[in-house]
């Protein structure tokens, strides 16, 4: 998606903290520099997915394509690897837990899947957790200067959807726009509703965001969208995997406003279903790069 | 001059061992009473801060001189939460009985692992749990608190009558 990358900064430490000690001691001797994923699956040998392709990981360390000598991941692994992303507790994550992943410092992202338990035909909470997905996040400072040009002529930005597959960069993409626009002295609102974008820990981002950046996290996107419309006045705002009707209701309102929307969507092509809808609504507006 | 000596050792151990005896009683009145308030300032928090319990304990502990609870929230990375509780509670517990113990070890055994619902369930029912034993150790204290101090001094003193 981009290649541009004048620095690249990797917040590992917090990602192998959370991840089970026999675990982490060798994702550290595998090192984080192409690291995308980790996969712990119980009784399935440890998975490590890289920018050069997807491992196993023996138990010293190493990567392998040979499932029979890599490191077996057991129920304890798992259930101490929720004690750490939970920091022991679950009751503090019950949203994140039902939304399918939990953000850990540093932007990182964990995904959780199990045994679901139902209420009223809607997912309550997991009763046991069989895999975890730990996925690194990654700030790539100058990302987006290939591209910035095209999303602003230093008055105006325009409308921009960003499409592509799943772990092409969207995210960081978007996080190194909102960095350049805010260096340009816009007025930038962030939306980040799974913590994933500005990764903000007691209000200090993990990231460099610049300083013309507000950030609200944690909630709803078509709800923070209105919200930040409302009460930050900004520029533009920016958020990370619409996909719903409100958010496109959302977005519909924050063009007629006369702010500028930038966003991403999940898909292979220009004109996947959602994303062709989104591109309609905000015709004649700006241009879609994918 | 020896004899002086020896009626004041007697006298003064009897009544140090009878002093000890109450404040050991008054001590755990207070402990259980301070756990009382860290376990409704717990409740608290996971209802509305929804706050993890490593801070959570280490705040509570801090501010309601607990070590139980800082221990914990110290050991909580390394130990797991219930490893970290069941640790604090074999080490600074010595105070409790082991009524009060297995209260604080439904704590331990049943904290950080489920929803907000059932945590507060859990609290409230230890917390009703702390509040008899409190009831107890206030009974105890009153009753059993002097009658250890007087007694002992007072065995002291007949002690060192009959011996001299």
């Amino acid at each position: 998606m981009f290649t541009l990358a004048q620095e690249v900064f990797t917040p590992g430490g917090e990602f192998t903290s959370a991840l089970p000690e026999r675990i982490s001691a060798c994702v550290c001797k595998i090192g984080t520099d192409k690291l995308a994923e980790i996969r712990l699956r119980c009784g399935a040998p440890l998975a490590a997915i890289r920018t050069d392709g997807s491992f196993f990981v023996t138990p010293d360390g190493k990567l392998t394509h040979d499932r029979g000598s890599a490191l077996n991941v057991t129920a304890s692994d798992i259930r101490r690897g929720t004690e750490l992303i939970t920091r022991c507790s679950v009751y503090a994550y019950e949203n994140e837990i039902r939304n399918g992943f939990i953000t850990l410092p540093g932007g990182h992202r964990v995904g959780i899947c199990g045994d679901a338990v139902c209420d009223e035909e809607k997912f309550s909470h997991l009763r046991s957790v069989q895999a975890l997905n730990y996925r690194f996040a990654r700030e790539i400072i100058g990302a987006s200067d290939s591209v910035i040009g095209k999303i602003t002529d230093g008055k105006r930005i325009k409308n921009t959807v960003i499409i592509s597959p799943p772990m092409f960069g969207k995210t960081t993409l978007l996080r190194d726009i909102a960095r350049n626009l805010s260096l340009m002295g816009k007025r930038v609102s962030i939306v980040d509703e799974r913590c994933e974008l500005a990764a903000l820990e007691n209000g200090v981002s993990a990231f460099d965001l610049g300083a013309g950046c507000d950030v609200l996290s944690g909630v709803k996107k078509s709800d923070g969208m209105l919200l930040m419309l409302r009460s930050m006045s900004p520029d533009v705002i920016i958020t990370d995997e619409i996909g719903t009707r409100e958010d496109f209701t959302a977005v519909e309102e924050i063009k007629r406003r006369g702010v500028s929307i930038i966003t991403s969507l999940h898909g292979g092509e220009k004109d996947t279903a959602d994303g062709f809808e989104l591109v309609l609504r905000l015709q004649g507006i700006g241009k879609c790069y994918v | 001059m020896l004899r002086i000596a020896g009626a004041t050792a007697i006298i003064l151990g009897s009544a140090v061992f009878g002093f000890k005896k109450e404040y050991e009683l008054k001590a755990r009145r207070d402990l259980i009473a301070r756990l009382i308030t860290a376990v409704t300032v717990l409740e608290n928090e996971i209802s509305y801060a929804r706050s993890d319990l490593k801070s959570i304990f280490a705040s509570v502990g801090n501010s309601h001189n607990l070590p139980i609870f800082e221990e914990t929230a110290k050991n909580t990375d390394t130990l797991g939460f219930c490893g970290a509780m069941r640790s604090a509670l074999n080490t600074h517990g010595e105070n409790l009985t082991a009524e009060d113990k297995s209260a604080l070890l439904l704590l331990a055994d049943n904290l950080g692992i489920s929803d907000c619902g059932s945590q507060l369930y859990v609290t409230a029912h230890v917390r009703k749990l702390l509040e008899a034993s409190h009831r107890t150790a206030c009974a105890e204290y009153d009753t059993n608190g002097r009658m250890y101090r007087n007694s002992c001094m007072l065995f002291g003193v007949l002690t060192a009558i009959l011996l001299y």
